[in-house]
């Protein structure tokens, strides 16, 4: 039973706090700012303190206070929760999450959608939502915490016209982080706010006052008894998911997850559970480490941002179609979606992170670019980002792969791109990556290099993952406009797991939704020819600097992979990949060439739709299911580079 | 410091090359581990590693040379973070113990992921020596060279292992860097090709010098590697001798 919490918010006095508590509220709310008329004298404070806190969340509320001065309030109150009300930014809310020990509950006004995807830069505690919109916020504050306050005095709020905001506007919240309602709430509306958003609690202060900080038992009850009545509304798609009654309840490892649908704001992450790092020659160490510090600016300056977006829009032509396959559809007696990152700009996901990762190299001073490629998927992008950003850019690709991808090969040296061929081992991606990483280390001072998966040491997998999460992000929209739910299963074919994590990362929240990679299976599983470490499980590796799935021997030499599909053909896979297998968040499979190519034919025919070899292994595993009845499927790109190959095998 | 790739060009050719080495007046030796995917080597070494491969020589073999060499000469194990972690750092330490080898380098194992593979080294009774790169800031360097053991490693060149025709142009400052971050002896590698080389780099302050690709090209090309081997390693011991 998902039962919503309360918090009563300008409580000044014990008396009335004594009472919130009595009837069962979750957290007390202190306001420490000095143009609050409901401002709580840090005596009493104390007194309060001392009488509840082992009872219920002590909130402190603050305005754009000094660090020092919340720091020590919160220590001497010892606070559960600081809720910051101003205009502090996402750093500070993790050094007051640092310093204090509290949990951080950041508030935000909501005047328009803007404001909702605004605060989910902030990996706090809780994301409060108050009413209230931008021009208020510019004007003096004369309230916090219940922002309607500034411009009615409290008179008209218990009537419940124009003091909340437009609860729909959260239709786009996406964040896991858990969602206090707050603003205008009173005993007469609560009810109505709980159905519709389905917060994790509720925040009333001036909804259930006599005079500004004095509290009104008879509607302090009031309150409380609407929230109880209104536990049996079904679950929406809007605010906390059901089952989400305990402070922020998911694990260390959701609470990553979650974290990964916003763009990083702090430090990058390092690892995903026991995956990851940074295995690579000291040479490189301060590369990456400006790497991530470019990253991390790039991505909190607006510039950096709309020029992506831009380029995201007007060049690569995004946002891509969500396609329901009608005949496909037919065919499997349920509704089959593709996501079509094959109608991208040069045919693939790739561009989405090659695109980014050229602007950030381009803001870091580099004049140089190198890239590894298997399908030569991401090898023309990179070299197509380069010719657009005037970058020297070399691409290194194996001797086998030059052979099956031919027509790529051509584009990128018409793109202006050096494709150099790498002859060492398997001459396939696994060569063309680890010569890649060798060119790096001699050329680091002036080049970077554009990895084109989400592999590779830290910060890599990070910046590739948020950089294809535009994939998913989109086809969540796209599909509760088209359908008004959620898919069953979200699938998605996984070489180094870049656009499976792109697609996966929007969905990682959604209990509900299965998400499913799958994997090269080569000849077979059963034979060592194949490209599924996922899949095959056995002992962690190390691979081009990360920790990971991977297919090695006792000793620990990598083996060989093989897949007809360049792309997938690689012994490795992304560190979040393998972690979100151990948690059991995605599940992984393996699907042979022949299943393969037949998917690659039976798309063709049935909608028109040519898909690259890679993508077909996504589509291969679906078609093998029954039942389920709304799949959505990453067509991560097409398939024109693979006739040849397709062709030569009849 | 002479570098020598285990089983190359074959098991019995690598120890004979490792005691001429020993012959010629080396102080320690470097030993390489074949490896699938040495990602800080260059090609001659790539290429030793793939042929030891290929005659099926991984860590056992290498091992095998190891526990020979040590009982001549101070051996110090060159070996990628795979190798190292695959059979559990435990496990593989006790197995390099028992070769009484005295070292370990893992080249693709920087500061941040150092300290469960020092704290095991330590337990086995074997020094973790640390790289240093010429992109090392100061504040890396120093906490590099506090945490080095046995030796540190300071790397003079922006690259993969390889010969070069002149030292880099920073490297007195490299070496200058090294040894003011530490207190245990700086030996300098990559890119020493040559006796001139090798003097440059102790007169730059080096306390060792390690030398490589040179010697693994000549193990390759010629009919009697170890004689090939232990001839260039004479003439560098003689010049550090003359010029110290
Ligand atoms: C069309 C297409 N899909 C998928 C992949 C596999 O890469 P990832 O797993 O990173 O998405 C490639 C790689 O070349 C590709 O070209």
């Amino acid at each position: 039973m998902c039962s919503t919490k309360v918090k009563i918010c300008g409580i000044t006095r014990l008396a009335d706090a004594e009472l919130a508590v009595s009837l069962g509220a979750w957290s007390i709310g202190m306001v420490f700012y000095r143009g609050s008329p409901r401002r709580c004298p840090l005596v009493e404070a104390g007194r309060i303190s001392a009488a509840l806190r082992r009872r219920v969340q002590l909130t402190g509320v603050f305005v754009n206070a000094p660090l020092e001065e919340i720091v020590s309030t919160a220590d001497q109150l010892q606070l559960s929760i600081v809720q910051l009300h101003g205009d502090e930014g996402p750093a500070f809310c993790s050094e007051i999450a640092r310093r204090t020990g509290a949990k951080v509950s950041k508030a935000i006004q909501v005047a328009d959608g803007g404001d909702i995807r605004e605060i989910e830069r902030f990996h706090v505690d809780y994301h409060l939502l108050d009413a209230g919109g931008r021009q208020e916020r510019r004007g003096a504050r004369a309230d916090v915490g219940h922002g309607a306050m500034a411009e009615n005095g409290g008179r008209a709020l218990r009537g419940g016209t124009g003091e909340t905001f437009d609860w729909s506007l959260l239709e786009s919240r996406r964040s896991q982080v858990p969602l206090v309602l707050s603003g205008g709430l009173t005993p007469e509306n609560v009810c109505q706010a709980i159905a519709l958003v389905h917060p994790f609690a509720v925040d009333a202060a001036s909804g259930v006052e006599a005079a500004p900080g004095i509290k009104d038992p008879q509607r302090m009850r009031a309150f409380f008894a609407a929230v109880s009545g209104s536990g049996s509304t079904a679950p929406s798609a809007l605010g906390a998911p059901s089952g989400l009654d305990t402070a922020p309840g998911c694990g260390p490892a959701t609470a990553r997850l979650a974290r990964s649908n916003a763009p990083a704001v702090a430090a990058v992450e390092h690892h995903y559970g026991p995956y990851g790092g940074q295995f690579v020659p000291e040479t490189l160490m301060p590369a990456l480490i400006e790497l991530e510090q470019a990253w991390v600016q790039a991505r909190g300056d607006h510039g950096f941002e709309a020029e992506l977006q831009q380029l995201l829009r007007r060049y690569v032509g995004r946002p891509t179609p969500l396609y329901r396959a009608s005949r496909l559809s037919q065919r499997l007696r349920r509704s089959i979606y593709l996501k079509r990152e094959d109608l991208n700009h040069t045919g693939s996901h790739k561009l989405n992170n090659a695109l980014g990762q050229a602007l950030l190299a381009k803001r870091m001073g580099k004049s140089r670019i190198i890239a590894e490629t298997g399908a030569g998927q991401h090898g023309v992008a990179t070299a197509t980002a380069c010719a657009l950003l005037d970058l020297e850019c070399v691409v290194y690709m194996g001797e086998e792969d030059v052979r099956r991808q031919q027509p790529n090969v051509q584009r990128m040296r018409l793109l202006g791109a050096r494709v150099q061929e790498v002859t060492t081992g398997a001459r396939t991606l696994k060569e063309a990556t680890s010569e890649a990483i060798r060119d790096w280390v001699s050329t680091v001072a002036h080049t970077h290099y554009v990895i084109g998966s989400a592999v590779g040491p830290a910060p890599y997998p990070a910046i590739v993952r948020e950089l294809q999460s535009v994939i998913g992000a989109e086809a969540r929209e796209q599909i509760l406009q088209a359908e008004g739910r959620l898919p069953r299963r979200v699938i998605a074919c996984v070489g180094g797991g870049s656009n499976a994590l792109g697609i996966f990362s929007a969905f990682l929240d959604d209990g509900e939704v299965e998400l499913i990679g799958v994997e090269a299976g080569g000849e077979g599983i059963d034979t060592p020819r194949h490209g599924a470490p996922l899949t095959v499980g056995g002992r962690p590796g190390i691979l081009h600097g990360a920790r990971s799935a991977v297919m090695q021997d006792e000793e620990g030499q990598i083996l060989e992979a093989h897949s007809i599909s360049a792309g997938l053909d690689y012994p490795g896979t992304g560190p979040q990949h393998a972690h979100l297998r151990d948690t059991g968040r995605a599940r992984y499979f393996a699907v042979t060439d022949a299943e393969a190519v037949d998917a690659f034919k039976l798309l063709t025919r049935l909608e028109g739709i040519i898909p690259a070899l890679e993508s077909a292994h996504a589509l291969a595993w679906a078609l093998e299911q029954r039942g389920g009845e709304l799949d959505l499927i990453c067509l991560s790109g097409r398939g024109d580079k693979d006739l040849a190959e397709v062709l030569r095998l009849g | 410091m002479p570098y020598l790739m285990a089983g190359f060009p074959s098991l019995r050719e690598s120890i004979e090359i490792g005691l001429a080495c020993v012959e010629a007046g080396a102080d320690v030796i470097e030993l390489g581990v074949p490896y699938s995917d040495p990602l800080a080597d260059g090609p001659v070494i790539h290429q030793a590693a793939t042929t030891a491969l290929a005659a099926g020589i991984s860590l056992a073999g290498a091992l095998e040379v190891a526990g020979t060499l040590a009982q001549r000469i101070p051996v110090v194990l060159m070996c990628y973070a795979n190798m190292v972690f695959a059979p559990g750092l435990d496990a593989f330490l006790d197995r390099l113990a028992r070769t009484q080898a005295s070292g370990l380098i893992v080249p693709d194992l920087p500061l941040e992921e150092a300290a469960p593979v020092r704290r095991a080294c330590r337990r086995a009774g074997i020094a973790l020596v640390p790289l240093l790169a010429p992109t090392s800031t100061p504040a890396r360097m120093a906490q590099i060279g506090q945490v080095a053991e046995g030796f540190l490693y300071a790397v003079s060149v922006v690259g993969t292992t390889g010969e070069r025709s002149a030292l880099a142009e920073r490297f007195e400052q490299i070496v200058a860097g090294a040894k003011a971050s530490s207190s245990v002896p700086v030996a300098v590698g990559f890119g020493i090709a040559t006796p001139e080389h090798a003097v440059q780099a102790a007169s730059a302050g080096a306390d060792g010098v390690i030398v490589g690709t040179r010697l693994v090209r000549a193990a390759a090309e010629s009919k009697e590697p170890a004689q090939a081997v232990g001839a260039l390693v004479g003439a560098m011991a003689a010049a550090l001798a003359d010029g110290a």
